[in-house]
């Protein structure tokens, strides 16, 4: 056991694509963690999606030995951190976990706005930060100017900042020599009752739910215990160990240190990011604080094209949920699309995530409808309905008011692109709270903008309107009265309750009108007209007409020739198989996302 | 085995190909030994096939070739009652025709396709409305039982154009009248024309009221509906082409042609080179031979079937209960609700109103029922 003088807990916190995961190889490598042989190219990333998309998702926690030019071994803990906003919880407590973070910046790119994001949790964290300014190597590196932003943006001291190239292997020894010298030793009693932090878990098929914990005082042990303070579930610790990076197993872990715990968890909500494990005969008096339970912010109804399927869908969300304790799921049944899932997800990348996973690794095919965040709905009896899918909202007569949740929102951009983006961020009904330059080229925007709108391909259209120079962070900003509506979509009269979206009252002509045009051009024409209308309530305020199949017909027959006629019939039931029936109405599934689509 | 009864011959040359059309046919092919190769592929499938009721040559151009050949191939069966050859106007002869008749031949479908000029144009037809007329008289003059083809829905044409020619052609004593709206295949040189934006086709709102309107002035002038594009004065019906709807066992010589034997689908190798190679050899000249499931008999039952206006009986096919069954629910119910399918027990029709979309209709009733 490791003396907590000798002790550093650290996190590398960036924006996404700045250098991380390449960091933390480097890491690894340079204190002999694992061999270059043995490095896998960035080691840290599991899941084979993350990978390719260049995000981390799930969080490790690894421990290195590092011999320091004062001639003392020191005992490293690396804990990874998730790159997306969708974690921005998970990051804080991952951070809670540490006593300092590198903050890595990109010579070329200078500071980005998960970059600030990132530095201000480190700061309430009461992180000691040390900046990093990676890709020294590259041509167009600019350490001066990113040094500038170090010290105008962030109010650091930039002489502090230390260049590195991870990919060249430049400055890792100052890094790790800086984490010595400045990165402030753990300070924890292990005399005192158990007090650990989670900060990750995921599921092992033989151990059961395994949480990554940080030991703040006391100590844990096997055969000791445990409690759960947040749900007040007892387990008694199997084992402990830590990651170096392979699992580990050690006699306990005592205040300070970083490391994982077996105890027959069967659960993984069980143990939730946050929460705080003690001593269930000798607890601790206050749980870590900052806790919160997992709260997915963005529903979805996911179906099975073939609803045979629906077990199968049903096996491989438990499999998902297993090691995923953000991901919601119950049962929910559609007119439209018959049984199915309401899935909530922590926002978008989450849910694209889960559904690129369902489809890859179960091979399912699924018909996800459009995204939706969680409404509240003040009812004139005086109770409040959460809603989840635009379906359920209750009729407008009996609405007090909607509330619906609300972001912050921070862009940063070349101000050459500032007069578009203010445009975009107006159309979706953002107010803006901050505008400051962050050098003599680049603003950063602030807004408070309603969730909802982010959901409908606003990433892209931000991408697009900035030449994809802008970048993008955002939290969770409370919930806010709006004037929203149900826009309903009927085809043939009949509401079709998987197309039902809710809008802003001084959107919905435009946007029934969109879904309208969208759903026209999608629905093929068929034998009879289809009518399709947008309403609000009982009130129609856009309309279109599918016209009427008038010729379909093979009138020349040679009889004897049928291989043209059976040709004709294979590809017509081919057709069908990628159809839903709506009452006597054929739609395609691409249909249940034209609500994503329209501009 | 259930007998065979019908055969069809194909005849493959054509002076000068037709911009629409995508059968196999050739302008320059060698036709000189033809009729020995029609009779020794007939030898081939000989013993078991000598009696056909019905005999249809059709082409290509079959009135191309001389009284010989059609003496040739029918003197070698027996038993035959509807001998049928199409003729194209400019072969419509008295002298060429009185040499068919006196061969056996009984029915000419004469392929006119059109009495307006214009539309003959457009087409790239070789005759004039005025020859047409003659080729109309001539075979009357002849034949008893004379049917034409007739095209519509070309570029530029009117519905009054169409109904006039119909009233020329009913002021005949003509006995039947194939009637099709002109279609675009690929391969064809019209279709690509179409592409190119060269040639406009009517809008199909617009090929759909030529249809129905031609049905009600037919049903007016004596013909009725027998099939989604044929028309007869009662008793004319073409016997041959109602059994290729009832998927009768039928035999097909000659490059491309199709052959149906029990559950069997053939169709013969289709360059005319490859095909004399094979048969010379002693060798069926198959192409394509594949034996359909009970589910895909069934299929094409229907598919075939419900072509013609009188329907299908739903218990001799066993799915009477089954077809019941699903009518209750969509998308049938709303087939039958609106008229595009009728059903009377146990007869399922198509309905009039389904008529021209014959394809969305039946293949969403088979792909329910199947």
């Amino acid at each position: 056991m490791p003396s907590q003088e000798l002790i550093r807990n650290f996190c590398i916190i960036a924006h996404i694509d700045h250098g991380k995961s390449t960091l933390a190889d480097r890491l690894l490598e340079f204190t002999g963690t694992v061999s270059k042989r043995e490095l896998k190219e960035q080691m840290l990333d599991t899941l084979e999606l993350e990978r390719e998309r260049g995000i981390t998702i799930k969080l490790n926690a690894v421990r290195m030995k590092y011999k320091a030019e004062d001639g003392k071994t020191y005992t490293m803990h690396l804990i990874d951190t998730p790159g997306h906003v969708d974690f921005t919880y998970e990051v804080s407590r991952s951070l809670s976990a540490c006593e300092g973070a590198l903050l890595v910046i990109d010579a070329t790119q200078g500071i980005e706005a998960q970059t600030i994001a990132n530095f201000f949790l480190a700061l309430d964290a009461g992180l000691e930060i040390i900046p990093v300014i990676n890709k020294i190597d590259l041509p167009s590196a600019n350490p001066e100017w990113v040094k500038e932003q170090i010290e105008e943006v962030l109010g650091l001291d930039p002489e502090e900042a230390i260049l590195a190239s991870a990919k060249e292997g430049i400055g890792i020894k100052e890094i790790l020599e800086a984490i010595v010298r400045k990165v402030p030793p753990p300070s924890g009693d292990a005399n005192k009752p158990l007090k650990a932090l989670i900060f990750d878990s995921y599921y092992d098929n033989y151990k059961g739910v395994i949480p990554f914990v940080r030991v703040f005082d006391g100590k844990i042990r096997p055969g000791m215990k445990i409690k759960l303070m947040s749900n007040e579930k007892e387990f008694e610790v199997v084992e402990v160990g830590t990651q170096n990076p392979n699992m580990v197993k050690l006699e306990e872990l005592s205040a300070g240190e970083v490391g994982w715990i077996a105890a027959n968890i069967k659960n993984i909500e069980d143990t939730q990011v946050g929460d705080t494990i003690t001593d269930a005969e000798n607890p601790t008096e206050e749980p870590c604080p900052g806790f919160r339970p997992a709260k997915p912010m963005v529903f979805a109804g996911l179906y099975p094209v073939d609803s045979d399927d629906y077990e199968n869908l049903k096996e491989a969300l438990e499999k998902l949920k297993l090691n995923d304790a953000a991901l919601f799921f119950e049962p929910e049944t559609s007119a439209a699309l018959g049984f199915g899932f309401r899935c909530g997800f922590l926002g978008l990348l989450h849910m694209e995530v889960i559904k690129e996973r369902l489809e890859r690794e179960f091979g399912l095919n699924l018909i996800a409808t459009a995204p939706s965040v969680v409404y509240k709905a003040y009812l004139k009896d005086g109770t409040v309905k959460e809603v989840q899918n635009p379906a359920q909202m209750p009729p407008p007569e009996k609405i007090e008011r909607i509330e619906e949740p609300y972001i912050t929102a921070s862009i940063i951009t070349p101000s050459e692109y500032v007069g578009p983006i203010m445009q975009l961020c107006q159309d979706r009904r953002g107010i803006q709270t901050g505008f400051t330059y962050i050098d003599t080229n680049r603003v950063e925007l602030r807004y408070d903008m309603p969730l909802s709108e982010i959901l409908f391909d606003f990433f892209d259209k931000l991408k697009s309107v900035s030449r994809g120079y802008a970048s993008f962070d955002y939290e969770f900003a409370g919930y806010k009265p709006s004037e929203l509506v149900k826009l309903d979509i009927l085809i043939n009269g009949k509401p079709v309750d998987a197309l039902s979206v809710i809008v802003h009252k001084d959107k919905a002509y435009q946007r029934g009108r969109q879904l309208v045009d969208k759903l026209k051009e999608i629905i093929p024409r068929q034998l009879f007209e289809v009518a399709i209308q947008a309403a609000i309530g009982n009130k129609i305020i856009a309309r279109s007409n599918v016209k009427a199949l008038r010729k379909d017909v093979l009138a020349k027959c040679y009889g004897g020739d049928v291989t043209r006629k059976k040709k004709l019939l294979e590809k017509q039931k081919e057709g069908k198989k990628r159809m839903k029936m709506l009452g006597k109405v054929e739609v395609p599934q691409e249909a249940f996302l034209a609500v994503l689509k329209v501009d | 085995m259930e007998e065979v009864s019908s055969l069809y011959v194909h005849v493959p040359f054509c002076r000068k190909k037709c911009i629409y059309c995508d059968f196999y046919s050739l302008e320059k092919g060698e036709r000189g030994d033809y009729l020995k190769l029609i009779l020794k592929e007939l030898n081939l499938n000989a013993p078991q096939f000598n009696q056909f009721p019905t005999v249809y040559f059709g082409g290509g151009t079959p009135s191309l070739m001389g009284a010989p050949f059609f003496e040739g191939v029918l003197s070698r069966i027996g038993q035959f009652s509807e001998v049928s050859v199409e003729v194209n106007p400019e072969d419509a002869t008295r002298e060429k025709l009185k040499e068919y008749k006196e061969v056996g031949i009984n029915r000419i479908s004469l392929g006119i396709q059109s009495l307006n000029d214009r539309v003959l144009r457009a087409l790239k037809r070789q005759n004039t409305a005025k020859e047409n007329l003659k080729a109309i008289e001539n075979s009357l003059s002849v034949f008893s039982n004379v049917s034409v083809d007739l095209i519509y829905g070309a570029p530029g044409q009117t519905l009054e154009e169409l109904l006039k020619e119909l009233e020329v052609i009913t002021s005949y004593p003509i006995k039947h009248i194939s009637l099709y709206a002109l279609t675009l295949y690929e391969g064809t040189p019209l279709l690509e024309k179409v592409r190119k934006g060269e040639v406009k086709l009517p809008e199909e709102e617009e090929t759909s009221e030529f249809y129905y309107n031609a049905i009600d002035f037919l049903k007016d002038r004596g013909f009725s509906q027998y099939e989604l594009s044929n028309f007869a004065v009662k008793g004319f019906e073409s016997r041959h082409n109602i059994s290729y709807w009832k998927l009768k066992n039928y035999l097909g010589l000659g490059p491309s042609a199709a052959s149906f034997l029990e559950r069997t689908y053939r169709q013969n190798l289709k360059d005319l080179k490859a095909y004399r190679e094979k048969v010379e050899r002693g060798e069926l000249p198959t192409e394509v031979e594949e034996r359909y499931s009970k589910k895909e008999l069934l299929e094409l039952k229907l598919l075939m079937g419900l072509r013609l206006t009188e329907g299908i009986d739903l218990e001799e096919l066993k799915i009477r209960e089954a077809f019941e069954e699903l009518s209750k629910r969509e998308p049938v119910n709303s087939l039958l609700e609106e008229g595009l399918l009728v059903y009377n027990r146990p007869v399922l029709r198509i309905g009039k109103k389904g008529l021209f979309t014959y394809n969305a209709v039946v293949g969403t009733l088979i792909s329910s029922l199947l």
